[in-house]
Order: C-alpha cells, then sequence, then structure tokens
C-alpha cells in the first residue's frame, strides 16, 4: 500500500476516533452505546495504522497525530476501576488492617525504636539534666522552674475547635514526615523516630526534676498511648517504604519500589481518621485538668485497645474477581 | 539488591490494544523543573488572594461578634488542603496534567500508560514535599539517575512524566503521492504543506522553489503540470492537496 492510499483509507476512522474521543472529553458515560462501540472499533484501526506507519513512515506527521490519537485512546478506554466511596470503605472495613498484619513486624521495629529513643532520653536527662533541657524550648523551661507547666495553659489560648483541629494538622504533617523519610532508605523515618522518642524521653525526664510528671501524666493520658503508637506506625510504613529499596526479589527497583510505595501509603492514609480521633480528645478532654487523671487513662487505653483490635482481628483472605 | 534501571532511555512504551506499544518521549528533569515553577507561581497567587480574602471577611465577622476560633480552624484547613491537594487534585481532574504541565506539555501517567489514579496521585504528590524540602536536591538526584526520569515519588506511585503536546492532523492533506516515497520526503512535505499558509509570502516563494526543484529530480515524471511562476501552486496541484485552508483536493494519481 502506497502512502496516499494509506492515508486516504485510513482518514475517515481516524476522523471518527477523534470526534468521539471530542465528544466523550474523559467521561465515556457521555457516549450512546453505538457510539462507544465505534470509538473501540476506530481505535483498533488507529493502533494498527499507527504501527503500520511507524514502521514505514516514522517522521511524517500523520504518524505523530496517529501517535496521539492511539495515546488518547488508550487513556479513554482504561479499564473501570470500583467507585472511591466503595474503595474507600473496603479499604477502611478490610485493607488497612490486612496491609497492617502483613507489615507488622516494620511497625513492632519503629515502635521498638521509638521506645528506644525515649528511654535513651531519661537515661541522658538523668546522667546529664542540662542535655536533656537542650530538647525544651527556653520558654517552657522557664515556666517549669517556676512551677508551671506549658500543657495547662494551652487550652486557654484557644477554644477546642481550633485547638483540636492545629492538633491533628500538625500531627498528621509528623506522621507524613515520619513515612516519607522512608524514601531515603529509610534514614528519615528512623531520624524522625529517634528524635522524638528522644525529645518525649528527655521531657518526661525534666518535668520529673521540676515535680510537675504528674501534671504531664494528666495531659497526655486521653490521647497520647493512640497518638504516639500511631507516629510509630507512620515510622514503619517509613520503613515498609525503605523495603522496596533493598529487598529486590529478583525483580527491578521501580518495580519493587512501586510496590513497597502502595503498601506503605496504605499503612500511613489508615492512621489519619485515628489521628483525627487523637487531636478531638487533645483538643478537648487532655486540658480539662479537673477531670481526674485516672479517667483519661481509661479512656487512653481504651482508644489504644480500639486501635488494636481493629488493626490485629484476622480479616478474610482478598478475593479477587 | 534490587536491579538498577539505570540505562537511561528517552521514551517510554506503553502497550496498548493488539499488543502495539505506543511510544511516547520522557520528560526531561529541566521541563519537569519547568513545569513545577509555573505550578508553584500560579499557586503563590492564588494563595495570597485567598488569604486577603480570608482575612478581611474574618475581621468582618469577628466585628460581628463570631468567635475567631472556628474560623482560624477553617483557615488552617483551608490552606492545609489547597497547598496539599492542588498537585493532586489537578492531576486526578485534569487527566494527569496541573497547569504548569500543561503550559509546558508534560502529562502524568501510570507506567502501563493509563491515566493516573488517586493512588498514584496521592504518593507521587505525599512524597513532594520530602523530595523539594532540601531545594529538590532528592528529586533532581532521582530523576536523573533513573532511567525513566522519575523522582521518589514516581517510583513509589508507579507513574512516569510523559511528553503530551498533541500533534494536530496536517492542515495542508496531500492525496496524491509519488510511487515509493521516502519517509524523510514524507514528513518534509507535510510539515511544509501545514505551515506554507503562515509563511510570509517572499520566504514561502522561496522555499516552495527549492522543494519543488528536489521533487522533481527525486521524481522524475511526479510533477505533470507545466511549472507556473507560484511554485507553491505548482506543489498544491502535483500533490493534489486539500485541507480546512485551501477546500478538498481531488486525487490524481
Amino acid at each position: 500500500m502506497d502512502y496516499a492510499d494509506f492515508v486516504a483509507q485510513g482518514r475517515p476512522a481516524w476522523d471518527r476516533m477523534e470526534a468521539l474521543a471530542d465528544q466523550a472529553g474523559r467521561d465515556l458515560t457521555r457516549l450512546g452505546a453505538d457510539e462507544l462501540e465505534a470509538l473501540v472499533t476506530a481505535h483498533r484501526i488507529v493502533v494498527s495504522d499507527f504501527a503500520w506507519a511507524r514502521t514505514r513512515f516514522p517522521d511524517a506527521a500523520t504518524t505523530q497525530h496517529l501517535r496521539t490519537l492511539a495515546f488518547r485512546g488508550h487513556q479513554l478506554l482504561a479499564p473501570p476501576e470500583p467507585p472511591a466511596l466503595e474503595r474507600a470503605w473496603t479499604f477502611l472495613a478490610h485493607g488497612y488492617p490486612r496491609v497492617f498484619q502483613a507489615t507488622l513486624p516494620a511497625t513492632v521495629g519503629a515502635t521498638a525504636l521509638f521506645l528506644g529513643a525515649t528511654l535513651l532520653g531519661v537515661v541522658v536527662g538523668g546522667v546529664n539534666l542540662d542535655v536533656a533541657r537542650m530538647f525544651i524550648p527556653e520558654e517552657s523551661l522557664t515556666g517549669l522552674r517556676e512551677g508551671r507547666i506549658w500543657t495547662d495553659t494551652i487550652g486557654d489560648s484557644q477554644d477546642a475547635t481550633s485547638l483540636s483541629t492545629m492538633i491533628f494538622t500538625n500531627n498528621i504533617r509528623v506522621a507524613l514526615a515520619a513515612w516519607a523519610g522512608g524514601s531515603i532508605a529509610g534514614l528519615g523515618s528512623a531520624g524522625a523516630l529517634l528524635f522524638n522518642g528522644l525529645m518525649f524521653g528527655c521531657m518526661l525526664t525534666v518535668t520529673w526534676h521540676h515535680g510537675l510528671l504528674d501534671r504531664l501524666h494528666a495531659w497526655v493520658a486521653a490521647h497520647g498511648p493512640l497518638e504516639l503508637f500511631l507516629i510509630c506506625c507512620a515510622g514503619g510504613a517509613g520503613f515498609t517504604l525503605a523495603r522496596g529499596l533493598v529487598d529486590d526479589r529478583g525483580r527491578s527497583l521501580s518495580r519493587t519500589f512501586a510496590e513497597a510505595g502502595r503498601t506503605s501509603v496504605k499503612l500511613a492514609l489508615g492512621t489519619v481518621p485515628w489521628f483525627v480521633l487523637c487531636g478531638i480528645v487533645e483538643g478537648t478532654l487532655s486540658p480539662q485538668m479537673d477531670v481526674a487523671t485516672a479517667l483519661k487513662q481509661v479512656v487512653g487505653i481504651a482508644l489504644l485497645g480500639t486501635f488494636l483490635v481493629y488493626t490485629l482481628v484476622p480479616r478474610p483472605m482478598e478475593t479477587h474477581a | 539488591m534490587a536491579v538498577r534501571d539505570t540505562d537511561p532511555v528517552d521514551s517510554a512504551a506503553f502497550l496498548g490494544a493488539m499488543d502495539v506499544g505506543i511510544d511516547l518521549q520522557l520528560a526531561t528533569p529541566a521541563s519537569r523543573s519547568l513545569a513545577y515553577f509555573i505550578d508553584q507561581l500560579v499557586i503563590w497567587l492564588i494563595g495570597a488572594v485567598l488569604l486577603a480574602v480570608a482575612v478581611l471577611a474574618g475581621l468582618n465577622l469577628v466585628d460581628a461578634g463570631l468567635e475567631p476560633g472556628p474560623l482560624i480552624a477553617v483557615l488552617v484547613v483551608g490552606w492545609f488542603s489547597f497547598e496539599g491537594l492542588w498537585f493532586t487534585g489537578w492531576e486526578l481532574l485534569g487527566g494527569g496534567q496541573t497547569p504548569g504541565k500543561r503550559a509546558v506539555g508534560l502529562r502524568v501517567v501510570r507506567t502501563d500508560g493509563y491515566a493516573v489514579g488517586p493512588g498514584g496521585a496521592l504518593i507521587r504528590n505525599l512524597l513532594r514535599p520530602l523530595e523539594l524540602g532540601s531545594g529538590g536536591t532528592i528529586a533532581m538526584l532521582a530523576a536523573s539517575l533513573t532511567a525513566r526520569h522519575q523522582r521518589l515519588g514516581d517510583l513509589a506511585g508507579g507513574t512516569l512524566v510523559v511528553h503530551d503536546r498533541p500533534a494536530h492532523a496536517p492542515r495542508g492533506t496531500p492525496t496524491r503521492w509519488p510511487d515509493g516515497v521516502d519517509d524523510a520526503d514524507v514528513g518534509l512535505l507535510e510539515s511544509w504543506f501545514d505551515r506554507a499558509p503562515a509563511l510570509a509570502t517572499a520566504a514561502r516563494a522561496a522555499l516552495a522553489e527549492r522543494l519543488l526543484t528536489h521533487v522533481e529530480a527525486r521524481y522524475p515524471g511526479f510533477v505533470e503540470a507545466p511549472r507556473t511562476a507560484d511554485a507553491a501552486q505548482t506543489l498544491e496541484q502535483a500533490f493534489a492537496v486539500g485541507g480546512p485552508d485551501r477546500g478538498t483536493g481531488t486525487a490524481r494519481g
């Protein structure tokens, strides 16, 4: 076939496909059944003609045009995905707990690192209080020396709504940093866990030294257990991401890292609703210093327990259609 | 250690219908940086306007006796969402193109060439602050070192950025071609008939004369009609050119 015949014979189908693609935009439901069938047929002709033209006339403008049309059809006729709400529900009900269980060693490792750093902070503070004080802002230290703890005044300056919002957005940022740090071979995640653990340990020692540990305990008892564990979960998600860089199983880096990315982002995203819950508790119940610490402890343990039951109870195996 | 994708390539091929590969040029770190800069500029401009409007509206509401707490909460969540969701939102709703990418002619796609989905868009953009936080060093390093110019977000999200500046159908369409015409001449002549109407008269005449001489030498006997003073018109007649700007030509070959 010569070039003139090729263009003359193919052009009606190419024009038809372009017109139908324009009509559909990015939404195939704008096309009727007949039009959809015509689009699929025209796209197959375009792809076939593109393959021929690319071999015989790679530099022709018609070939470039066919490439554009073939790619457009490729994107438009992609296999459909389930509706977003259905996917979100399936993920929260089954997907997240399943991923959490599959990657439990990473979360356990992250938690161990955080607790180890906390213990180190306590020891460092015990040996040299001045080093521990470096992790606490000067303004807060001044208050501690005067017998006041910063947590007493957090609720005074803002109402519960704005406080909760700021707290959970900030906590989500911290968790995202702990997760994203996994992409630099896990160093960022490990750094975030070490720093936060060390800071927490130093804070415990310094407040104990000033006789205000019970006040700090009264502040963190309700939201602290779950919130700190969620940060460890985000760190574990970071380690899962980092694993994609080193555990190849004989496949290419891009493939293992992409798989690890998908798994780890599920881990990180699954913590978001729980961070919001923690923020609400931290903005409302935690600042109430007239509420008994024992009651706050019960709330804190109940929150952590609920999360652990939700994530660790075995789920049915994933089925593929 | 994983097998490294370090052999650089300049195009990505996606397996389309009937297993035909559709190849597109990969975006380079430079073109991606330009697109990002344009997006960031737009974000700053819109952000400044939104912030000014929100502050003015907020002051009025506070004057009217409303508590500032909820307003601050709305502002914090609003900015967090706006800044964080700009890229994800555009890539999902704009077919893989933010305004910056559209301006530069880039598109984010899955590694199989399909449109990027919520998961891929979210992952690649959640990693963006970390990669760009160091002045873009991590992103530039990753994009330069990986074969398909993927930054870490692309690797984790299973995405690629490709050049996708749509090629339109040639405006002037030759419907008659010499037997055995080769690829280079097809490209040259289609390009000529596409662009000739936009050229200045003198340049058009000079180029048409050279092209006509080339065609006569390469394909003897193809130009049947006697030469006229207007070489461009002779070429159009010889190739039976039709198209939106010229009316429909009639095939003679």
